[in-house]
């Protein structure tokens, strides 16, 4: 069989014009839908993105006895350095810790409490180390060393949170990823619609050609085309919106706010071509020949 | 060469409308089939052109066994087949050169061939000065003089019409069962003609294949045929017998090309 890519393509622009308003509304639909799944994608990686960078913050607070002599803090600080999962060793004063705690809780209501200590009461904040550590996996080996140390009365570590950030990723992956399936079915959906619309229009045409010996490759190329310029036209429409709402809107206001990071458009726009023209065309192309091959009888 | 062999057909297991059918037709014949409404003809036509299969039995035609055969090859047995309806089944907005054209663009032939053929056939019909024309403006001989052109473009060995005279006046139906007779003669195309129209049938001497419960009822020659020379002569009104014979080689050639 010669492939007759011109005649396909002439006769896919034909039944695209011919549908008018049909072709339209599908572009609307279908760009409706990429458009939701490359939204998700947004969020679900630049929401994974600022969960890992919350993970990477790998620290643990160590609390010494609050009667630790400055002798047993020098030492614990040496000893703690030289554990090998020990990246960072910071020494906190209690009075530093008491001032972090003034400065946490200023207001009117803690005022008096802290002017308590000031005026010679005990500090009740023991002196602590901040350890950071190399990676989660090595965090009980390093907490049995430093619970070890001389002086040492206690840990305080964000293993948990780290485990609940794993989890809110994996809820919010697994969440993600149904919602697109269920877009990109929608859009399948949508375009075969429009295709079987087509096709009953055109039926007295697909009969004669059946007659006549064409073969279902050369009754179901133009209808691939057809949806293969709606997808087109969506995913470019698509591609730009997301564009323009990436570098414009989100951008500018992350930017400006500082509320959360976001992944440059550099780094999601091999996602987002991905997404646009690689489903766009695979929900044309799948949409276009299940409805022929249901539809098209021998 | 068509054969059914043993050929039963039933709709969804109910009541056979075809039960133990056995005929063959020779290549070159012309053969009526004739039955009343609901006798089996459109199945028998279905299952001829593979668009229904067998419950049980045979069919061969032109060596393809249509009972075993995959739906991937039926294009193919219908190249072999040229067939014409009652209700033409034209494009309405296609002219009637691009009407005939798009049988042969279907199958993929050379556009030189395409040039070369479709007026040939658009000439042995009679419509060579209405290659421009579109359907609409035709007469309904004419349509049908279309699609019997458009059925014989790509030389299939069988034509088979589907009541080819149901929507035209008695002088029409002459000038396209005169057309069908030629295409037998000098051709020598099988031509198997479906109708109810008995007085159609009884002007030609040709088999008559009668269908009626379930099976064959009769399969008997007519008697006197009464058209087919006045038509002939039409058809080649403006061609000399010489340049007929010439036209008939260059079709054999031209369909070895494709």
């Amino acid at each position: 069989m010669k492939f007759r890519l011109f005649t396909f393509i002439k006769e896919g622009f034909k039944g695209f014009f011919r549908n008018g308003l049909m072709s339209v509304a599908s572009i609307l639909v279908l760009f409706s839908s990429l458009f939701l799944i490359g939204i998700f994608t947004t969020l679900i990686r630049n929401v994974n993105y600022n969960l890992d960078e919350m993970q990477d913050f790998k620290e643990l607070i160590c609390y010494m006895e609050l009667d630790a002599t400055d002798e047993q803090i020098a030492k614990a600080e040496e000893e703690m350095k030289s554990f090998s999962h020990a990246t960072n060793v910071t020494f906190v004063s209690k009075e530093e810790a008491l001032e972090q705690e003034k400065q946490k809780y200023n207001n009117e209501e803690y005022k008096q409490l802290f002017e308590m200590y000031e005026n010679g009461r005990a500090n009740p904040l023991p002196d602590a180390f901040r350890v950071e550590y190399d990676s989660v996996s090595s965090l009980d080996t390093l907490e049995e060393q430093l619970i070890r140390v001389d002086g040492v009365e206690s840990i305080r570590n964000s293993n948990e949170i780290a485990q609940n950030i794993e989890k809110l990723k994996n809820i919010i992956t697994i969440g993600g990823t149904w919602l697109m399936v269920l877009l990109v079915v929608v859009s399948v959906f949508v375009i075969a619609n429009t295709i079987k619309i087509t096709y009953h229009s055109r039926e007295l045409e697909i009969g004669i050609m059946r007659y006549i010996g064409a073969t279902k490759y050369y009754i179901t190329m133009p209808f691939v085309f057809e949806s293969m310029i709606i997808s087109a036209l969506s995913a470019g429409l698509g591609y730009g919106a997301q564009w323009y709402i990436y570098t414009h809107l989100i951008e500018g206001i992350t930017q400006k706010y500082q509320i959360i990071k976001i992944l440059p458009f550099a780094q999601m726009n091999e996602l987002f071509l991905i997404i646009y023209f690689g489903a766009g065309l695979f929900i044309g192309v799948f949409g276009s020949i299940v409805t022929i091959r249901k539809y098209m009888k021998v | 060469m068509i054969e059914f062999k043993n050929v039963s057909k039933t709709y969804d297991n109910r009541e056979y409308v075809l039960n133990d059918v056995n005929l063959r037709i020779e290549d070159g014949e012309f053969v009526f089939i004739v039955g009343k409404s609901g006798s089996g003809k459109t199945t028998l036509t279905k299952l001829l052109l593979r668009e229904e299969k067998v419950t049980s039995g045979r069919i061969i035609i032109n060596g393809f066994r249509l009972d075993k055969m995959r739906s991937g090859k039926v294009p193919y047995l219908r190249r072999e087949i040229g067939m014409v309806f009652q209700d033409f089944r034209l494009f309405p907005k296609k002219n009637v050169y691009e009407n005939v054209a798009f049988a042969m663009q279907v199958i993929g032939a050379p556009s030189g061939s395409i040039k070369k053929r479709v007026p040939f056939f658009l000439d042995l019909v009679g419509l060579s000065h209405k290659m421009k024309s579109f359907p609409t403006q035709l007469s309904g001989g004419e349509q049908q003089r279309v699609a019997l052109a458009r059925a014989i473009v790509n030389n299939p060995n069988i034509i088979i019409a589907d009541e080819p005279t149901g929507n035209l006046d008695p002088e029409m139906s002459k000038e396209i069962m005169g057309l069908l007779m030629t295409l037998n003669e000098k051709l020598g195309k099988t031509v198997i003609v479906v109708t109810h129209e008995q007085n159609l049938v009884e002007m030609c001497n040709k088999r008559v294949i009668t269908i009626g419960e379930g099976g064959i009822v009769s399969d008997v020659p007519s008697k006197v045929c009464a058209v087919p020379a006045v038509q002939q002569d039409e058809v080649q009104e403006d061609t000399s017998e010489e340049e007929t014979e010439q036209g008939v080689t260059d079709t054999e050639e031209a369909a070895n090309e494709v």
